[in-house]
């Protein structure tokens, strides 16, 4: 079977490294780098408006091009976090924690770098793992129904407590805060519109880029400005080498591997998404560290993780996609109308069916990805002189850029609006010192858990017991119990030993 | 949106991608009636079946030179009502018409929508599709019968995975079961977030049955990993071995169509070069060869037909949605 | 002690805000009608959990404001015109950005905030905000097809003169 898969893989390169493929490879991943630093397009929506121009195109070249535009999307998406603070989708959202606390101090450069860097890494490896291990991570993904997927948000909601802050009734109140935001809406389950304000653009849910963008970005412009007359300091000047520096390396290498392994599984999942891979290596990585004290002001860590994570959950959404026909993100989605666009059936048969596309496709992320390295290790260098434009003129830039990501996301008014008014309350918890990342955390994981809960207990007719005696979910439930005591029994069990010293003293 | 005249494919999204576009770009001498551009509006995201029909009415009426530029926009929102109310209420610049459907009658209603489509006029009924009922390829339930029989011994033990609340899926499953004497109320319907994840249920088995689109399913039946119980059409879908909900023994038929609608302030002259178009796209080789890659079935209706239908349809939906709990 | 009484002040917003969101969210949940519909769990379960946590939280936090004695915190000094001006500029586009289009105020945001963040070289801002949205929106509205408003005034100005854009 290996061999097979060799055999097939060779051939698909001999499809992928014609001239023509190569071109239409580059002209995906230059692309999908651009879309990914413009605010408010995504991979699925430029895919969708270039399905008609492929129309006469040879359909592997066309997905050759598509598949180039995904990852270079992932790649591109670091950027705008590092840099302008400004996450352009929702998976680079935690890049944008310690990727730009690294940009604000003058390391803006390696957080780009390693960013690059894990992201060849993890793409790398997780397109090995798509080549080779596709249907069987597809069978395990099979496995997670609503009752499994609940506990695993319940995982990703631990994460909460890696950027809590230092004092917990704030950090709560921000992730309340975040849960509330993310009531707003329809509610699938029922029809019923819950706190839209009897306003209908807001029946869809109010969208976390739009929050995020507006308690980072236009929070801090607001921040800055208030503090602008008090403060002298040279932030955001490039300090020493733009490379990578041996120490970088050391921290970053296991980061990225790490990140890998959570996010291609995790984006197999049918609804496992891009976001929860980053939040659980961003965890993760704060709780191996020996310095958790760096989170969240700058640590390397926590840029090479959540990117590599990122990276592989877009290959990882291909696994199913490939091998079922289902689609797992909106970009997959497009993919599969595309498929259909050219009468071909993804699912089960494809392999069988369309050998040819399949292997040259798989083939060209190889390709791709060597190719977006060789496109964003020297544009780094090129990005990070955006950080040396006078303030005034940077800031007003980054409202402009945030301003527009937050209209062209879904052509309406409304959401420039809401940018504003998160942005205001962004500014307010800047000055009360209230952490915004579990905000971000609650937003993202509060609607998915509750619709993943009532599934759940909708097939069980109301039988909570499904938690627990579903053994994969009963073990996700048992590690999310484990992350959150643990550190706590021990924190509880230094203090107590400490105030005995203290009153043997 | 309000918006200057600007063709679709005038400039090209990259350099590269340029003399690929230039053919299309090419503006060919319009006859006298023919609309000298086209703006329409699929209410819900890129990809989506609103979406589809959309860009495939968009890429069939240029190539074939039917009409002037056509430009596509997405407004996603509230079952396709947030599209509805953009739609109505802005002032076009340019001939402009909206894709709608079956959700689109459901979400009017369910969203209790200000805007209405009443205030759109119709122009034709282009595609239909037909819902298909499937079990895991392992499931005990093997016919239809079984699984009447199954929901009859108690509708909450038999749990449905479905697309959207108030869509076509969620009212299919309901009249099946108040067609073969259930209370439509009580049955176990689980909403997922589109056929992506209702395939995903189904295979996995988390979900009794699975109700969406055949052509969700379509790779699983094939390859054996789903056995189709029915489908919801009045007729067989052309090339399937699955019987229909009347020829498994249900009193049904029930079907998702599209259609496009004009901007109600849209000229007549205008209105009637988009009747033309869309009365010679659905003539066109390249449409019959859309409508089978995609397993739509051709169900055009012209513009007087479709308003009658759409009036029809629209008592329906109301009534089944009071059947489900909805209303 | 100006400082900490500010710091005060502000740990008695936030509990007033979580307060204040965990009653409405628990007011409007309590009275929205029940659906017919069947479910085992209804849309009202999450929403009353969150406003019994909003509540809790906020009560804590009112209690470490007024009765518990609190580590000072430093409060930073804000310049309060800089952040009313900014925040202005960025309302105005809520009224300008579909009537006056992406171009103008965009570039109306550009010059203002850059007024606030201290730059006095306003003629070299304005170009740069032209610069910058006349860009922008030819990427976006040309380029991928997307809408970047031109402005309704803007369009109507244009039909008086007779022309297209």
């Amino acid at each position: 079977m290996n061999m097979d898969t060799l055999a097939a893989l060779f051939h698909g390169f001999a499809v992928a490294a014609t001239p023509y493929n190569l071109f239409w490879s580059l002209v995906g991943v230059t692309l999908g780098t651009a879309i990914g630093v413009l605010p408010g397009i995504g991979p699925a929506l430029t895919v969708a408006l270039l399905l008609p121009v492929t129309y006469g195109m040879e359909p592997t070249s066309a997905f050759i091009m598509f598949a180039g535009i995904y990852y270079g999307a992932m790649y591109g998406g670091s950027t705008t976090s590092i840099l302008l603070n400004t996450p352009g989708e929702s998976a680079s959202i935690v890049t944008a924690l310690d990727g730009h606390a690294m940009a604000r101090k003058g390391r803006g450069a390696q957080a780009l770098a390693t960013a690059a860097i894990g992201s060849f890494v993890a793409g790398t490896i997780a397109t090995i793992a798509l080549t080779f291990v596709a249907p069987l991570m597809v069978k395990i993904a099979l496995l997670f129904g609503p009752t499994e997927y609940f506990a695993l948000m319940v995982l990703a909601l631990t994460t909460v407590t890696a950027v809590l802050g230092d004092s917990l009734s704030r950090g709560l109140a921000s992730l309340l805060f975040g849960l509330a935001l993310g009531l707003v809406g329809i509610d699938l389950q029922t029809g019923q519109a819950r706190f839209t304000l009897g306003i209908s653009e807001l029946l869809d849910g109010i969208d976390v880029v739009v929050v995020a963008v507006g308690l980072f970005a236009v929070g801090e412009t607001l921040f800055t400005v208030a503090r602008h007359c008090f403060e002298i300091e040279e932030l955001y000047q490039l300090k020493g080498s733009k490379w990578l520096s041996r120490e970088d390396w050391r921290r970053s290498w296991k980061p990225w591997l790490r990140g890998t392994a959570l996010g291609f599984p995790i984006g197999a999942l049918p609804a496992g998404g891009s976001e929860i891979p980053t939040f659980l290596s961003y965890l993760t990585e704060k709780r191996l560290s020996k310095n958790p004290e760096e989170f969240g002001h700058g640590a390397i860590e926590a840029v090479a993780g959540p990117e590599a994570a990122n990276n592989a959950s877009a290959a990882g959404v291909l696994a199913p996609l490939l091998a079922l026909g289902l689609p797992t993100s909106a970009t997959a989605a497009i993919m599969l109308a595309a498929f259909q666009q050219y009468g071909i059936q993804p699912g089960p048969l494809l392999f069988d069916n369309n050998p040819e596309l399949v292997w040259g496709l798989i083939a060209s992320l190889y390709i791709g990805n060597v190719m977006l390295l060789l496109l964003n290790l020297p544009l780094a260098g090129v990005w990070v002189k955006l950080l040396a434009i006078p303030r005034p003129w940077l800031y007003s830039g980054i409202l402009l850029f945030a301003t527009m990501g937050a209209y062209t996301l879904n052509n309406n008014i409304v959401d420039v609006a809401l940018l504003w008014i998160i942005g205001l309350i962004g500014f307010g918890m800047r000055v009360l010192n209230v952490p915004v990342a579990p905000c971000i955390v609650g937003l993202i994981l509060g609607p998915l858990a509750e619709q993943q809960f009532r599934r759940a207990l909708t097939i069980s007719q109301g039988d909570a017991s499904v938690f627990f005696t579903h053994p994969i979910s009963l073990a996700l439930i048992v590690i999310a119990l484990t992350l959150v005591l643990v550190p706590t029994l021990l924190r509880w069990r230094a203090a107590r030993q400490a105030s005995e010293a203290a009153n043997q003293a | 949106m309000k918006k200057i005249t600007r063709r679709v494919f005038s400039t090209a999204l990259a350099a590269a991608a340029t003399a690929m576009l230039v053919h299309q770009a090419t503006v060919p001498a319009y006859a006298q009636e023919q609309l000298e551009s086209l703006h329409i509006m699929a209410p819900s995201s890129p990809g989506s079946g609103y979406d589809q029909l959309a860009r495939t009415i968009q890429t069939i009426l240029q190539e074939d030179k039917l009409t002037g530029p056509v430009e596509v926009q997405n407004v996603a929102g509230g079952g396709g009502t947030v599209g509805l109310s953009q739609f109505v209420t802005t002032k076009p610049r340019h001939p402009s018409a909206m894709v709608i459907g079956f959700a689109m009658v459901g979400g009017v209603l369910t969203t209790k929508s200000p805007v209405t489509l009443d205030q759109t006029v119709p122009v034709a009924r282009l595609m239909g599709e037909a819902d298909a009922i499937v079990v895991p390829a392992n499931s005990d339930i093997k016919t239809m019968d079984d699984l009447v029989a199954r929901l009859k011994a108690d509708p909450a033990k038999v749990s449905w995975a479905g697309g959207s609340i108030g869509g076509i899926d969620h009212v299919a499953a309901g009249l099946i079961a108040k067609t073969v004497g259930v209370d439509p109320k009580k049955i176990n319907y689980v909403v997922h977030a589109g056929g992506g994840e209702v395939l995903a249920s189904t295979l996995g088995g988390h979900a009794t049955v699975g109700i969406s689109g055949y052509e969700e399913f379509r790779a699983q039946v094939e390859a054996g990993q789903l056995r189709a119980l029915a489908v919801t059409g009045d007729t067989r879908i052309p090339g399937v071995e699955v019987p229909t909900l009347k020829e498994a023994g249900v009193d049904l038929a029930v079907m998702n169509w599209r259609g496009i609608m004009a901007h109600p302030k849209l000229a007549d002259k205008d209105r009637e070069g988009l009747e033309k178009a869309i009365a010679a796209l659905v003539k066109t080789p390249e449409w019959k060869a859309a409508l089978e890659k995609r397993g739509w079935i051709d169900t055009y209706l012209p513009a007087d037909a479709f308003a009658a239908f759409l009036a029809d349809e629209q008592k329906r939906v109301e009534g089944a949605l009071k059947e489900v709990g909805l209303l | 002690m100006l400082k900490s009484a500010n710091f005060r002040i502000g740990e008695t917003i936030l509990g007033l805000a979580s307060l204040g969101l965990g009653l409405f969210i628990g007011v409007e949940t309590w009275s929205t009608p029940p659906i017919a519909a069947q479910t085992v769990i209804g849309p009202g379960l999450f929403p009353a959990l969150i406003a019994t946590g909003l509540v809790l939280v906020g009560l804590q936090l009112l209690y470490e404001a007024f009765l518990h004695r609190l580590q000072v915190e430093e409060f930073p000094e804000l310049d309060w015109k800089a952040v009313i001006l900014v925040a202005a500029a960025f309302a105005s586009q809520l009224v300008l950005l579909e009537r006056l289009g992406w171009v103008v105020s965009g570039t109306f945001l550009f010059v203002v905030s850059a007024m606030a963040f201290g730059s006095r070289t306003h003629l070299r801002n304005l170009m740069i905000g032209l610069l910058l949205t006349a860009l922008t929106y030819l990427v976006f509205d040309y380029g991928l097809d997307l809408d970047l408003p031109t402005g309704s005034y803007v369009e109507d100005l244009v039909d008086l003169a007779g022309g297209t854009v």
